[in-house]
């Protein structure tokens, strides 16, 4: 045995086991690429879908906890850009809640990747970044500003802006 | 070479199990498990048969059976072979249940840690969960136990490539040494050509690539490989090869980074503008659109051009 080599135990205790899912799911990469675009409530709806799909309780649980954050998140822009003028600045809101959704997002990437690897595993089909990422990208264009921003903060439409 | 005969067959569990193999290699799969079904029938107080069986029924994708036959049939009567652990812990990795599969292969090494090959297959379970660092520190203890197993050789060099992408040359040396032991394996010439590629020795990996597709015409890494090289051949593909490289250098939480950074810098740039300055903001969103469509419609859009004039791409 290699003088050098310490077993570091068991490293696979927190990865789930392969579930196929009935109908193509996206990479999950695409989770970050989709928060940045429509914002984290709409993609985690859909990773809600994706852990139902899986019957991954984890996975079902961290889409309802990250999309309850990402819904709040535009609170600490609003709250800092209150503090800090009488007439906030809706650029830096937008910014901030943008930046606070890719960083959502890739915390759900990473959640979303053993499950995803093990339905592509057990030969469950995926769709192409591009068939997700496409039509994202023509509604993020195609819808009026004020869908958009509903999308990406929903809160503002509970606080009435 | 004549086949041995059925008596001796069935009396000798090597003899059975290399039958078996040689019929599940010309795809006799319905021969192969009524040989092992035989040799239980022969012999059933041995775990071989059930092993093989076992074997034979993976082979034919049908793990679940394969999986209780080793249980009831091998592990109830070796409880303490190695081999049959490893087996399951094979077969567990099929069924995607990771972690009972680490168990399976961890039970195998207690058992019997001087064997190579039981550390081999746990590193091929844990480069399949995305635990490079570990899976190449377990495949290199393997190889120090082991030497003469090239397919671990060249799977060292992928997980060389993975976890430390500047060194390439270590791992260019790792996929050489398993070329010396089988120059015959595709999947080892199709490594070196993505290692070179990385050291941008674009000739040579061209030419790995094609060694690899000579051997085996559907080589998946052999054609991405050498599409990216016959794009990098046009003008109008440079920059995206280019781009390509970079960001696959960078690895995947890096290339995430850029197209984060790429964002922020934007936002920040609308954030800091001027109220008014309408032209100079249009001009920052198309260049930011630009770059968008750049990353995510470039690739499938030159791959079609490029399929018209290379009907091989994929």
């Amino acid at each position: 045995m290699r003088a050098d080599f310490v077993d570091p135990g068991p490293v696979l205790a927190r990865v789930p086991n392969a579930r196929r899912a009935p109908f193509p799911l996206m990479p999950a990469v695409g989770n970050m690429y989709l928060a940045l675009l429509v914002g984290i409530v709409p993609t985690m709806a859909l990773l809600l879908v994706t852990g139902l799909a899986l019957r991954s309780t984890k996975l079902t649980l961290a889409a309802v906890g990250i999309g309850v954050l990402g819904f709040l998140a535009p609170l600490l822009p609003i709250g800092v850009g209150v503090a800090l003028s009488d007439t906030p600045n809706v650029a830096f809101i937008l910014f901030v809640g943008r930046v606070l959704s890719v960083g959502l997002g890739f915390v759900a990437y990473k959640v979303a990747l053993p499950s995803i690897r093990g339905h592509a595993h057990l030969e469950g089909a995926q769709l192409p970044l591009l068939y997700v990422l496409g039509p994202a990208f023509g509604l993020l264009f195609l819808l009026p500003g004020e869908v958009v921003l509903a999308l990406v903060a929903p809160i503002l439409l509970v606080l009435g802006g | 070479m004549s086949e041995p005969p059925r008596e001796s067959l069935l009396a000798s569990p090597g003899q059975m199990h290399g039958s078996v193999r040689s019929l599940l290699e010309v795809g006799q799969v319905e021969r192969a498990k009524q040989l092992a079904m035989d040799f239980i029938a022969a012999n059933p107080d041995s775990s071989a048969g059930h092993q093989v069986l076992a074997e034979v029924l993976s082979h034919a994708g049908h793990y679940e059976e394969a999986l209780r036959t080793l249980e009831e049939g091998s592990l109830a009567r070796a409880p303490d072979d190695d081999q049959v652990h490893l087996q399951r812990g094979s077969l567990l990795q099929e069924l995607g249940r990771y972690r009972e599969a680490e168990d399976a292969m961890r039970r195998a090494i207690e058992l019997d840690p001087s064997w190579g090959p039981n550390h081999a297959v746990y590193a091929q379970l844990l480069s399949s969960c995305d635990r490079d660092l570990e899976a190449l520190q377990r495949a290199e203890h393997a190889l120090s136990l082991a030497p003469d197993m090239a397919w671990l050789h060249t799977m060292r060099a992928q997980l060389l490539l993975y976890v430390n992408p500047r060194h390439w040359t270590i791992s260019e040396d790792a996929v050489r040494t398993a070329l010396r032991m089988n120059p015959q394996s595709a999947q080892s010439h199709s490594v070196l050509g993505l290692v070179l590629l990385r050291g941008g020795k674009n000739a040579e990996a061209e030419e790995a690539f094609r060694a690899a597709l000579r051997l085996e015409p559907s080589d998946r890494l052999a054609i991405r490989g050498l599409s990216e090289l016959v794009k990098g051949k046009s003008l109008l593909y440079r920059p995206m090869l280019w781009f390509g490289q970079m960001l696959s250098r960078l690895g995947t939480d890096g290339q995430l980074g850029v197209l984060f950074g790429l964002w922020a810098l934007y936002g920040a740039a609308r954030a800091l503008l001027p109220d008014g300055n309408q032209s100079a903001a249009d001009l920052l969103t198309g260049t930011y659109l630009g770059f968008c469509a750049y990353t995510w419609f470039a690739e499938p859009i030159t791959r079609a051009i490029l399929k018209r004039h290379y009907p091989w791409l994929e």
